[in-house]
């Protein structure tokens, strides 16, 4: 256990290397003269010059990438061009809210998928069955600014029963929750399902069956307990699939986190903050793949990695 | 009736047409009602894509002098304008047809690259393996710890695209999981009595991945080259609404509710039928590819 989770840990040190030679090398061919865009528009070639060597831009390629790293280290992520503040502290005041829209989108899918997936396994081959497969593929299917914008005109425009966007209270963290976590919570139904059939298919739940046991009793107190883990343990991974669609329900709804500052300065050509939440978001990413990794042994005894 | 009798008209009605489970991947397409359904969509899409010009309404662009109220709002559904018009009275229904256009060619090409792509790398790595394979795993990780969308936009924002540039951007991204499936099943396929038979007979590499394992990894292309076109249309609608997708005067989907957002509550027409294109093509590309992986693989063909 202790070399799987000490091997585990490197492989994501080395991931994280070739993250920030990635986002280096990004930041190193994009058109936009980093120089140019600390010194503004209007500013001299003079003092272009003095911030570039000052930037250390005119060093060679494998210096400057040293040193890139060795701020990254310190936790100094570099100086937004916009709005002339650290990236680091511009993130760090954002974070908060995607993580508070990540963890109501998780409750949500599970919430959503987790019922419907048992449903569509116990009646197997039914019309719910049906019914449920395909408004999984339709959650993955439905492009969330349209059903966002959509949940906004009905609940909030509509029946004035949400906030029409914005950040505060419960009610506000609703709308953007359910928009966000409607595909995952298409794919938990899908998961759900197929691990029950199979969990239902085994001896055991067999034997608790003949021995009288009540259907309800075999479902929730035998089969339902083993085939939750390998379903619960993929959570980690939301984070993932998360990252891309708080840029689009964020802007929607206008939640202050991270996806909204990415789009606003990828408006502004804001290099360093566009890389700021793209390193970030692979930290969370790598965090929540490995939680995954880890919770499942923990989780399931019967899972041993050597 | 003695036990053999009833044997053989078991077998007799095993083999009628029947109650026999479906053999060939087609005939076990057919019976799912759901790729059925899908596959008319897509055939519909098609059609509209390809016969815009001929059956639109009106020019998408033209800005109608009776296409907004006496107040200059869009005009709701129904009427002359069969779908209602946008903000500057163009005709929302020809912008539809026109707009399935780009999402089909953007949502096509854009997967047509990853699947390019992903096979390339899969099968180089999966069939060297040794270092090369080890590299090309870590090379995954690193691909799938970047948030895909976050990239593509950074990508698509700074490079100004084309249709074509946008279409490579998210081929770009989204062609790490046909990489893994393909490396995974190259590797166990490299390992098969059949490679080392084409090997021992004097069979190059290059040959041997051509003529002898392309042919396994077909069905996991054909697959894919179907299921990924759902995730890419939706790709291409997510960068289209945000700004950075195809160009304005070109009519995509995504597009045309960017345009609409800031008048959405007046006229959600716009953002609804839109939406429901881009939910309905991605919706049937998913069906069918899963259909397809149900049919193409004989273990799950029969199914409950």
């Amino acid at each position: 256990m202790i070399r799987y989770l000490a091997g585990r840990l490197a492989q994501s040190c080395v991931v994280l290397v070739g993250v920030s030679l990635l986002t280096f090398l990004l930041l190193y061919v994009l058109p936009a003269d980093p120089a140019r865009m600390v010194a503004g528009r209007s500013a001299n070639p003079d003092v272009v010059a003095a911030i570039r060597r000052e930037l250390g831009l005119d060093r060679p390629l494998p210096e400057r990438y040293a040193h890139y790293v060795s701020r990254l280290l310190r936790g100094d992520l570099g100086r937004s061009y916009v709005q002339k503040v650290d990236v680091a502290d511009l993130v760090g005041s954002r974070l908060g809210a995607t993580a508070q829209l990540m963890a109501a989108g998780i409750v949500f899918e599970l919430l959503l998928g987790l019922p419907a997936g048992i449903a569509a396994a116990v009646r197997r081959g039914s019309a719910v069955d049906r019914l449920v497969m395909v408004a999984a593929f339709a959650g993955a299917s439905a492009p969330q600014f349209a059903v966002g914008l959509l949940l906004l005109y009905v609940l909030s425009f509509r029946f004035g029963w949400f906030p029409l966007g914005g950040y505060g209270t419960w009610q506000h963290v609703v709308l953007p929750a359910v928009t966000l976590g409607l595909a995952g919570g298409g794919w938990y139904a899908r998961v759900m399902r197929s691990a029950l059939v199979e969990v239902l298919d085994q001896d055991y739940v067999r034997t608790g069956r003949a021995k009288g046991l009540t259907p309800r009793r075999v479902l929730f107190r035998h089969a339902l307990q083993n085939a939750l883990i390998p379903v619960v343990s993929m959570v980690g991974l939301d984070v993932g699939t998360f990252m891309g669609g708080v840029v689009v329900v964020e802007s929607v709804f206008g939640w202050p986190g991270i996806g909204q500052l990415a789009w606003q300065a990828i408006q502004m050509v804001d290099v360093p903050v566009i890389l700021g939440v793209v390193l970030t978001s692979a930290l969370a990413i790598l965090a929540g793949n490995l939680l995954a990794d880890l919770c499942y042994p923990f989780l399931d005894p019967r899972v041993r990695y050597g | 009736m003695s036990p053999g009798a009833e044997a053989v008209a078991v077998t007799r009605a095993t083999v009628s047409e029947k109650v026999s489970v479906p053999r060939t991947p087609w005939s076990r397409l057919r019976r799912d009602p759901a790729a059925l359904v899908g596959l008319g969509v897509i055939a519909g899409v098609v059609c509209a894509a390809l016969l815009a010009p001929l059956i639109a309404p009106a020019d998408p662009a033209f800005q109608h002098p009776d296409g907004l109220s006496a107040d200059g709002r869009p005009l709701p559904p129904g009427g002359r304008f069969l779908l209602g018009t946008d903000l500057l009275g163009r005709d929302l229904l020809s912008r539809l047809l026109y707009g399935a256009r780009v999402s089909l060619l953007v949502g096509v090409v854009a997967n047509g690259a990853a699947v390019g792509i992903g096979t390339l790398l899969g099968v180089t790595a999966g069939y060297v393996r040794g270092w090369v394979g080890v590299l090309f795993m870590r090379f995954l990780d690193l691909m799938m710890a970047f948030p895909a969308l976050v990239l593509a936009i950074a990508l698509a924002a700074i490079l100004r695209p084309s249709l074509w540039i946008v279409a490579l951007v998210i081929g770009l991204v989204n062609w790490v999981w046909v990489g893994r499936v393909v490396y995974g099943q190259t590797l166990s396929l490299a390992q098969q009595e059949f490679v080392e038979a084409a090997r021992a007979l004097g069979a190059g590499s290059g040959r041997v991945l051509a003529r002898h394992l392309l042919p396994h990894l077909l069905p996991t292309l054909l697959v894919w080259g179907t299921l990924g076109i759902s995730t890419t249309v939706l790709f291409e609608a997510s960068l289209s609404f945000l700004g950075v997708g195809v160009r304005p005067p070109t009519p995509s989907w995504g597009g045309i509710i960017n345009e609409s957002q800031s008048y959405f509550l007046d006229a959600p027409w716009l953002v609804a039928f839109p939406g429901l294109a881009i939910l309905f093509t991605s919706l049937s590309f998913n069906l069918v590819g899963e259909a397809l992986r149900d049919a193409l693989d004989p273990r799950r063909g029969a199914r409950a």
